[in-house]
């Protein structure tokens, strides 16, 4: 696997970095406001991505040792992408380390000097080794939200896959149904592989980057064989870690096109079809998932796709696109270990979703809405939070 | 002795605002500069949010002789805000709210912890810049105008950009200096009836007093904002233009910038990794062919009729002294990086975009011979310095030069950027660290010039004679102890 390493060369990139600070903020439209999550809610440098490239400088230095102090500060970045807007110090082109693929490196050089991953990251690690997702159910579980009814309407011989990820087909089941619903309505001749596995992504944000080989390698080797020219994402995670991820690690492109749901709705499907299926909604705002919008550009499709339904009215938060705020999921690999932490996050973003007089948050990612909605949960909310594929309808 | 004071400091901070954990400390116990200078762990470091917090806790670190370091915004590249072993660090992000923004004085008060975007962000709304430095957009406006910055008002900007100040002294008492000293009388002037204290805090980097508000000088954008681009073949007819231009007060600000500068903000700002080979080549003096020696950036503000005829005559003086005048589109298309970084700067009053504008500082600076001058000396000094550099530094090195109001004094800044890894450069480092710190008395000898900024030379201060004797005495009747900011070395 192609990785950067905690060498010589990544030293002096890191040593680039003069602590300006401006990996913590977003730019002139929102005031240049704190949106890293971590620097927000902890207040010290040091929980900042330019903290972090700092901690990472001094243990590369041996001015510090590996702690658990460190990885309690380094295991809350939720790689919502923050820094990679802001900082230029070690992000330029060729010099492919941000702060927070800083904070991804630290993580494997602690386990390396033998501190482990926060509990729960380290049971998520050995729940993927043994049933290939994080959860605890097995593997033969991962298609069991799927009916025979959809089963059967499955193409012997497709040209698209859909990769349901381990979030939809275990918890979030909803969105994959709707999904697959929407793929059947449209006449999309797609398939759904029992055989997929984690994407890696949980276990990238553990530092356990070792075990990645054997999911990234499976993954990619299943879809070539089974022959598609396009896998589609209702899971941004599994998205960016494809998109992003994986040819970096593989050092080659993938040998077929990969793409988002709110990316390939809007160009397979005609707009004034598209209709919101809940009743009694008016205005709705729209959360950028990090991995979708940062990480990966995404930023136009789900709001073209929203603002086509004449029913809704779309109201803007004023956090948005590249200075959106981030739920505090991370994933689910940083709500698993620090839920509270998380949720406090979760919390700010949907009183903000509130503030505009929307009655229903949309997001486009399984793990933005879990945490969104145990927020409103906790609030008390009247603020409904769906998926985009929950929300969207299509008339036949 | 830490338990002690935990239990102090616990008593004025709630505990999320209190750390002594190793992992945090570090982010305080690294010095930007490059190399990085000596830095210890502090044992504690606060975040204050009140002023009243600032002085229950130099009350506190007084009574138990604890050193305190205090930090603005923490960028502290010049290693300024670096703890010695034990102390607190006193950081002073969580101070960040603009009080106020008094159009009609042309004034705004802000705290240390506010930031260059923050600043130039609400001010612009209103119609005004600040004085912006070349210092990173994340950076204090207060913590640099203590600094004696340089940049895109220098010209408006005699002698400093602060006006007056809040500062807690380290006995925890409270003083205001300028018009503020009278409670009726706001903040809009730093002079009054008796001695102009603002000034015996700016440049005391920590070592009196924590500040906790300044206010500080904001300029009106005028009807037009201009940048006019000149080209110089080498630097003395660069050096009689800023002169001319700054005694006729025809600009705000007027900058030269040597080729090495341009084609570094070329290749940064293109986000290219690649740097060109003629930054590599021996003769770093001689530009690459095509290419003139220096560009030269001047600020132009006001009415737009005022401003055309200064845009004009300041391209006539240009030609006459054998300069000429480089078209915007030209500018664009030739230097596309250094127009949008000086453009940016200089013309709208800006940082250029937080990505951007970090990736200025991609490179690994070692801190740049900075110092000011008589203009008679400098092409004296020009020429030390390229011969300097031609037997010790390694390519590329540059240099840029600005003159503040009246041709009084100049700034210089030559600057060496070091490619390649830092731990096989670390030895050459070094040697270039050990020769600047001859440089400057060398240069204040030679040259009559003087280091514009304090670099931690515990000599210096004593070659001031009466002065350092004097400032001496008023450090031990404000801070006995000795507690603010020891580790510089200052004192």
């Amino acid at each position: 696997m192609n990785q950067i390493k905690f060498d010589d060369q990544f030293h002096t990139l890191i040593s680039r970095c003069i602590r300006c600070g401006q990996c913590t903020y977003g730019d002139e439209e929102v005031g240049y406001e704190v949106l890293c999550p971590i620097y927000k809610q902890y207040k010290f440098f040091s929980y900042s991505p330019g903290g972090i490239v700092q901690i990472a400088r001094a243990v590369y230095e041996k001015k510090i040792k590996a702690s658990d102090d460190i990885r309690d500060i380094v295991y809350k970045c939720t790689t919502c992408g923050v820094c990679e807007e802001a900082c230029g110090v070690v992000n330029a082109s060729g010099r492919a380390v941000s702060p927070m693929k800083a904070a991804g490196l630290l993580k494997q050089e602690l386990i390396k000097e033998g501190i482990d991953p926060p509990f729960p990251l380290n049971d998520m690690r050995n729940k993927i080794l043994k049933n290939r997702s994080p959860f605890g159910n097995s593997h033969n579980e991962r298609t069991s939200w799927i009916s025979p009814q959809i089963r059967e309407k499955f193409s012997s011989h497709p040209s698209l896959l859909y990769f349901v990820g381990c979030t939809s087909s275990y918890k979030e089941k909803e969105i994959a149904k709707s999904f697959t619903e929407l793929l059947i309505k449209v006449g999309k001749d797609f398939t759904i592989s029992p055989d997929e596995w984690c994407c890696g992504m949980p276990l990238y944000m553990s530092g356990r980057v070792d075990d990645l080989a054997a999911y990234v390698n499976h993954n990619v080797n299943l879809i070539h064989e089974m022959g598609v020219k396009t896998v589609v994402f209702t899971c941004p995670g599994c998205y960016y870690t494809f998109k992003v991820f994986y040819p970096e690690w593989l050092g080659e492109p993938l040998p077929f096109e990969v793409v988002h749901s709110t990316d390939f709705i809007e160009k397979n499907i005609d707009k004034k079809k598209v209709g919101f299926k809940i009743e009694e909604a008016i205005k709705v705002t729209y959360h950028d998932p990090c991995h979708l919008g940062r990480g990966t550009g995404i930023y136009d499709a789900p709001r073209r796709l929203l603002g086509a339904i004449d029913k809704i009215e779309m109201i803007e938060m004023k956090r948005t696109r590249q200075n959106s705020l981030c739920c505090g999921s991370g994933g689910g690999t940083v709500k698993a270990p620090y839920p509270d932490y998380s949720l406090n996050i979760a919390k700010e973003r949907v009183l903000e979703a509130g503030e505009t007089g929307a009655d229903t948050l949309v997001t486009s990612c399984p793990a933005c809405k879990r945490n969104l909605s145990d927020a409103v949960s906790e609030l008390s909310l009247d603020l409904k939070v769906l998926d985009i594929v929950e929300a969207l309808s299509i008339e036949s | 002795m830490d338990d002690i004071l935990y239990r102090q400091l616990a008593s004025i901070f709630p505990e999320d605002r209190i750390s002594n954990n190793e992992a945090v400390l570090i982010g305080y116990a690294i010095d930007s500069a490059t190399p990085p200078g000596a830095a210890g762990f502090p044992s504690f470091v606060v975040l204050p949010e009140t002023v009243n917090e600032v002085k229950a806790l130099l009350q506190v670190a007084n009574r138990l002789k604890v050193p305190i370091t205090p930090m603005a915004r923490g960028s502290n590249i010049a290693g300024m805000a670096t703890p010695m072993q034990g102390g607190i660090v006193v950081d002073l992000r969580r101070m960040n709210r603009i009080l106020e923004i008094n159009t009609d004085a042309a004034y705004a008060v802000i705290e240390p912890g506010v930031t260059f975007h923050e600043l130039s962000s609400a001010i612009r709304k209103k119609g005004f810049v600040c004085h912006l430095p070349t210092a990173s957009g994340g950076g204090s406006p207060m913590a640099n105008y203590f600094m004696r910055p340089s940049g895109n008002l220098s010209a408006k900007w005699d002698p400093d950009p602060i006006i007056s100040l809040e500062v807690v002294l380290p006995s925890g008492e409270i003083i205001k200096t300028g018009s503020a000293t009278f409670e009726t009388a706001g903040w809009r002037s730093r002079y009054g009836p008796f001695s102009d204290l603002t000034g015996l805090f700016a440049c005391s980097y920590g070592t009196l007093g924590i500040v906790t508000k300044a206010a500080v000088k904001i300029f009106d954008r005028g009807e037009d904002e201009r940048l006019l681009l000149t080209t110089f073949d080498e630097f003395k007819p660069a050096l009689e233009f800023m002169k001319i231009i700054i005694r006729k007060n025809l600009a705000d600000s007027t900058t030269f910038w040597t080729w090495g500068w341009n084609m570094f903000h070329d290749m940064v700002l293109s986000m290219s990794n690649t740097m060109p080979p003629e930054m590599l080549k021996t003769d770093q003096k001689t530009p690459p062919p095509g290419i003139p020696f220096g560009i030269n950036s001047t600020r132009l503000s006001g009415y737009k009729k005022v401003v055309d005829v200064q845009e004009k005559t300041c391209i006539e003086i240009a030609r006459n002294l054998g300069g000429d005048y480089l078209e915007p589109s030209e500018a664009q298309s030739k230097h596309p990086g250094s127009w949008k970084f000086l453009k940016s700067y200089f013309a709208d009053g800006l940082h250029i975009k937080p990505g951007e504008e970090s990736q200025l500082r991609a490179g690994l600076h070692l801190p740049g011979c900075l110092i000011n001058a008589e203009p008679s000396q400098l092409i004296k000094i020009e020429r030390h310095m390229w011969d300097l550099a031609r037997k010790e530094f390694e390519p590329p090195y540059f240099f840029r030069c600005l003159p503040y109001s009246h041709a009084r004094e100049f700034f210089f800044a030559f600057v060496v950027y070091v490619t390649g890894s830092l731990v096989e450069k670390k030895e050459y480092m070094q040697h270039i660290k050990g020769i600047y710190g001859r440089l400057y008395q060398e240069l204040l000898t030679k040259y009559g010039a003087v280091m514009f900024r304090f670099r931690k030379d515990p000599t210096f201060l004593s070659k001031t004679g009466e002065y350092g004797y004097l400032l001496r005495k008023i450090k031990a009747i404000v801070d006995p102890n000795n507690i603010m900011n020891p580790s510089i070395l200052l004192y």
